[in-house]
């Protein structure tokens, strides 16, 4: 019962973290229709910005949290206009490869400015965990969960109710129309960038504090989240939220059948079932929003 | 006819581009406030093209537009919804996934009188019955004419001088058609429009317009008074050979 317990409580922390950075990967996708390989190193950036500001620094958790989210906004408005905008009406096989060019160029640019070494943010007190129907859970991890889901909650929100998330909505579904309404597309597209970056930001931070950071971080838990959006159907907001959530749980209780070294390859086993079973992924829609990479 | 003869647009020696290819020479055309104008002709002829061209969505291009004696040649699409001219795609284009409300919220995005849109939206239903029961169904789940009919409205919503009309009535019934072209006329003398109309069905465009342009291979064919056209040798020559 308890080890259940626990292994839903990982599962909830994991798909937290993994939601979040699979909404930046689906709403770049549903506006831009490519994938954006670089958003792991977005939240791998994010870690250390936090990381300088809280432990280097010694700054309040919540100053760090900011400046992270207000620095990776930036970064991916820059990444957007001076990376991506170029090529954006050219063939799509250029915007991916640059992509992956830049996941190199700022996992660089960490290991530059921030050294390869791993560094972490805890204190290294143990502090004891909360039980909670028998599992065990920090208060940073209660932190992880609450703030994961306040931000996913948010962006969902904003998206539905709000004149921009209208607006963005608008222009996903078609950008000419957007366009002939009055909406601003480059606008728009700026604003999906700023706001995915700064969900990574947050993710970054959340991931900092269950584990330790490095500048090549993001490349893993960037595939995974790719992963989710992927499977909970890439461009849909609801759906990345929801795959995120599935992978998280996937993942943890798996580990219950396998050997916990497979425990990255059990994402990797459901894209793969995912893209022959139903290539549109759960909450995508039937049309051809397939994944195109 | 109430006509002031003030120009709200003037085309002057358009010429426009798809990649290599050109698709309209030296194009000159003027509309006249409150007008209904329709450019006709045979397919291929660039009728839309030139609504495109107005509406910045074609990039090489030659020549000047003019809106209210203001050079607009430059101006991106979305700054145009802003000086006034609004634009209905062919195709019936709606925003499937966002509810018609949403869609007609959409089209009132340039604006920030928030009363004055609540009041439009209430008229607007009023004047198109068909929108009120289907207000919060997505749009992509409604039948052609009534997508049309969105797509018509949230063009309205942002309040425009000018409409451009890009073939509204392709693909629907007869009645539709007939009833449509009512509405637009309509319209005009509800919100003193001006309207530019691209259509396919010559006989119908030309019996309701006031003015029309006739386009062949994207050069100024003819132009006239609406129902002198229609019955001029040279248009029945330029549709099947003969008459209508």
């Amino acid at each position: 019962m308890s080890l259940i317990a626990q292994v839903l409580a990982n599962a909830i922390i994991a798909g937290g973290i993994y939601a979040v950075i699979a909404i930046g990967y689906s709403l770049i996708y549903s506006v831009l229709k490519f994938i954006n390989f670089a958003h792991g190193e977005i939240v791998m950036i994010g870690a250390f910005i936090g990381w300088t500001v809280a432990v280097h620094w010694h700054q309040h958790l919540f100053i760090a949290t900011l400046a992270a989210m207000i620095c990776c906004g930036l970064l991916g408005f820059l990444i957007e206009k001076i990376v991506y905008k170029p090529f954006r009406k050219k063939n799509k096989l250029y915007v991916l490869l640059t992509a992956i060019a830049l996941s190199f160029l700022l996992q660089g640019i960490a290991i530059v400015l921030f050294g390869a070494k791993v560094r972490t943010f805890s204190t290294g007190n143990i502090i004891k965990g909360h039980e909670v129907f028998g599992a065990v859970i920090t208060t940073t991890q209660f932190i992880i969960i609450t703030v994961s889901l306040i931000f996913v909650f948010m962006i969902l929100l904003f998206i539905k109710k709000t004149k921009t998330g209208k607006a963005i909505r608008a222009v996903a579904e078609n950008q000419d129309t957007a366009a002939a309404v009055g909406i601003n597309v480059d606008r728009i597209i700026s604003i999906i960038f700023i706001l995915s970056s700064m969900l990574a930001a947050v993710s970054g931070i959340l991931i900092g504090y269950e584990q330790n950071i490095n500048p090549t971080m993001g490349t893993m838990i960037g595939i995974k989240a790719f992963t989710a959006a992927v499977v909970g159907g890439i461009g849909s907001v609801p759906g990345a939220f929801l795959g995120g959530y599935l992978i998280g749980f996937a993942e943890n209780f798996g580990i219950l059948f396998v050997p916990a070294g497979y425990k990255d390859a059990i994402s990797f086993v459901i894209l793969l079932i995912m893209l022959y079973v139903k290539p549109t992924g759960i909450l995508g829609k039937k049309t051809e929003e397939e994944v195109r990479v | 006819m109430k006509q002031t003869k003030k120009e709200i647009l003037k085309i002057k020696n358009l010429s426009a581009w798809y990649e290599q290819l050109q698709i309209l020479y030296n194009i000159n055309m003027h509309i006249n406030k409150g007008e209904i104008v329709s450019i006709i002709g045979p397919n291929g002829a660039g009728k839309s093209t030139i609504l495109k061209s107005i509406f910045g969505f074609i990039e090489k291009r030659t020549g000047s537009i003019l809106f209210h004696n203001q050079e607009i040649t430059s101006l991106k699409t979305h700054e145009l919804v802003s000086k006034g001219i609004g634009y209905v795609p062919q195709g019936r284009i709606v925003f499937p996934g966002l509810t018609v409300l949403e869609n007609l919220e959409m089209g009132a995005y340039t604006r920030t009188d928030k009363k004055e849109i609540k009041k439009d939206l209430q008229e607007l239903q009023a004047f198109f019955p068909q929108l009120q029961k289907h207000l919060h169904t997505n749009a992509g789940l409604l039948s052609g004419g009534e997508q049309q009919i969105v797509s018509l409205a949230r063009a309205l919503m942002s309040k425009p001088k000018l409409l451009l009309m890009d073939e509204p009535t392709l693909g629907l019934s007869p009645q539709m058609k007939l009833m449509l072209f009512q509405k637009i006329k309509e319209l005009r003398d509800k919100l003193q429009l001006t309207i530019l109309i691209v259509e396919q069905n010559a006989k119908l465009a030309l019996d309701m317009s006031d003015r029309a342009y006739v386009l062949e291979a994207g050069r100024n064919k003819l132009e006239g008074i609406g129902n002198k056209l229609l019955h001029d040798k040279r248009v029945q020559h330029l549709y099947l050979g003969g008459e209508f």
